[in-house]
């Protein structure tokens, strides 16, 4: 591929974003009183677990080697891995459940844009993202005792990487969860299940929690604790960041290729509503 | 009532179109129990507290059975309410020659029949892995289990009478779901809540609502006090359903329909 040619692909996709995230900002401002319900809840949420942590590490000083002030920066992790999850792409792939169930689809497919690029960042929440979480992961900033944690910056920096390529794994996962509509008609349960798995292990058990095959079930073939368990488990040093690293970069370089093939499979097998 | 019984049987058979989407309902459930368990056997390890890993997984068996059998954990019928009176579409019901309240509560029924049969699963694999240590205890269950759907009812109905008050009021709904989660003692049983905590507790409405069925069958159990947490229940049960259907029919007096 020539350098010009890479540029030209380069520049649509940005301007696929842009328009994506100026859509989805009108949308977002259109409907205000969402905007503050969503903060309410996820306020509430995370008031609630914090709660909860509370009540747990009143019986115990750790859990898995986690003091009760590296489980709140875990906490942090996961909430951040929720939010940037939920509004970068799991809008994106239950909208393509619905067009792939209603029909849609056929519309997008003419369109002259790559169309699994657009249909993966067509809905870029960036707005609520920024409302909704803010307030809640300022409370938990809050409630950490950051001087107490020993973070290098070495760690940090490989712990936003791992982070990165931890939440392009788990959109892939979800993807292909959503896939089966093709062939089935619906599947909104299974890439809710898919949420659920992914939320599920990320949100209460550290790395250290899992046993070794667990551990390499849940960051290989489901790679759900790359974003929250890895990254908490790098930046606090507990585990080699570096080794973290390489695992969560091989997982999302797999990720890509394998979303490419399965998206090629599916839409070779898919059946339009309208020819 | 044969009505109600058709309205629960089809809302129960649309979910049969896909089957597939049933599967990863059933898995769903697996994968909360398995975490569940992992996230608690890693803690009691951690601890040492004096429950052991098959107590505690009964325990929360129990406590997710209860919690969906009554809706106290998803409220499905405010959820249900919540989205009709948004939509537009309570006035379809409204018109229909059936009573509002249990025509809506039938097909929360029948949607989520699915989650009924796992919750009624969840329970008898809770009693298999800790059975009751005298049949008093199964009495004691289901004494709190009617007084659970009871305060339950009333819960989701006074979160389905916001939405008449809101345009949207998910955001409220799924905030005082989020304390709900952690009141009742379907995160933490209330026993290893902190002492001032928890004596506060136990005179409100929560613990009713899933501790105490779940707790009743545990060999925590104890008849010490029993009877005042009966009382609480009961007091609550009929407080609560007064209050949410003298505001129900308050504010539904107030509801302007669409295209009527």
């Amino acid at each position: 591929m020539k350098l010009s040619e890479y540029r030209s692909i380069l520049k649509q996709r940005f301007e696929i974003v842009q328009a994506s995230c100026l859509f989805a900002f009108r949308k977002e401002v259109a409907y205000a009183g969402n905007n503050w319900a969503g903060v309410i809840s996820a306020t509430a949420y995370t008031l609630s677990m914090l709660l909860f942590v509370n009540i747990i590490f009143g019986n115990t000083k750790q859990i898995a080697g986690y003091s009760h002030n590296d489980m709140l920066l875990y906490f942090y992790v996961a909430q951040l891995t929720y939010f940037t999850n939920w509004y970068l792409s799991m809008i994106n792939i239950h909208e393509l459940t619905v067009d792939v169930n209603q029909g849609h689809l056929d519309m997008v497919l003419t369109k002259p844009v790559p169309a699994l690029f657009y249909l993966t960042s067509r809905n870029i929440g960036g707005f609520r993202f920024f409302v909704e979480a803010f307030p809640p992961t300022l409370a938990i900033v809050f409630s950490i005792n950051w001087p107490a944690l020993s973070i290098s910056p070495t760690n940090l920096v490989y712990g936003i990487f791992i982070f990165i390529f931890g939440a392009i794994s788990l959109h892939v996962f979800e993807f292909l969860a959503a896939l089966p509509v093709f062939w089935l008609g619906e599947s909104e349960n299974i890439v809710d299940l898919a949420g659920f798995i992914g939320a599920g292990s990320g949100s209460m058990i550290p790395l250290e929690g899992f046993s070794r095959p667990l551990q390499f079930a849940l960051g290989t073939i489901i790679p759900v604790l790359i974003s929250t368990a890895f990254t908490a488990s790098a930046v606090l040093g507990k585990t080699s960041s570096r080794f973290l690293f390489l695992w969560a970069f091989i997982i999302a370089l797999i990720a890509v290729i394998i979303r490419k093939l399965a998206w090629n499979f599916a839409i070779k097998n898919y059946t339009s509503a309208s020819s | 009532m044969t009505v109600y019984f058709d309205i629960i049987r089809f809302s129960f058979l649309r979910f049969f179109s896909y089957p597939f989407e049933i599967i990863a309902t059933v898995l769903k459930r697996i994968v909360e129990i398995v975490f569940l368990v992992l996230f608690w056997s890693i803690y009691i390890k951690s601890s040492g507290i004096s429950v052991s890993l098959p107590q505690i997984t009964a325990y929360f068996l129990i406590a997710m059975g209860v919690a969906d059998l009554t809706m106290s954990h998803w409220g499905a019928l405010s959820s249900l309410i919540g989205n009709q009176i948004k939509s537009g579409h309570i006035s379809n019901y409204i018109i229909k020659p059936t009573k509002l309240i249990p025509a809506l509560y039938a097909i929360s029924l029948g949607r989520n029949g699915m989650r009924l049969i796992l919750a009624l699963i969840n329970i008898a694999v809770g009693l298999f892995l800790m059975p009751p240590k005298t049949p008093t205890s199964l009495l004691f269950f289901l004494l709190f289990l009617i007084n659970s759907w009871a305060i339950s009812f009333a819960y989701n109905i006074l979160e389905g009478t916001l939405f008449l008050h809101f345009t949207d009021a998910f955001g409220i709904r799924n905030s005082i779901q989020n304390f709900i989660r952690i009141f009742t003692g379907a995160m933490v049983p209330l026993y290893m809540f902190p002492s001032p905590l928890k004596e506060i507790l136990r005179f409100s409405p929560f613990p009713g609502m899933v501790y105490l069925p779940a707790n009743s069958l545990s060999s925590a159990f104890a008849l010490n006090g029993v009877g005042l947490d009966l009382g609480i229940g009961i007091f609550w049960g009929i407080t609560l359903n007064l209050l949410a259907f003298s505001l129900w029919n308050h504010s539904m007096k107030k509801y302007e329909a669409i295209g009527i």
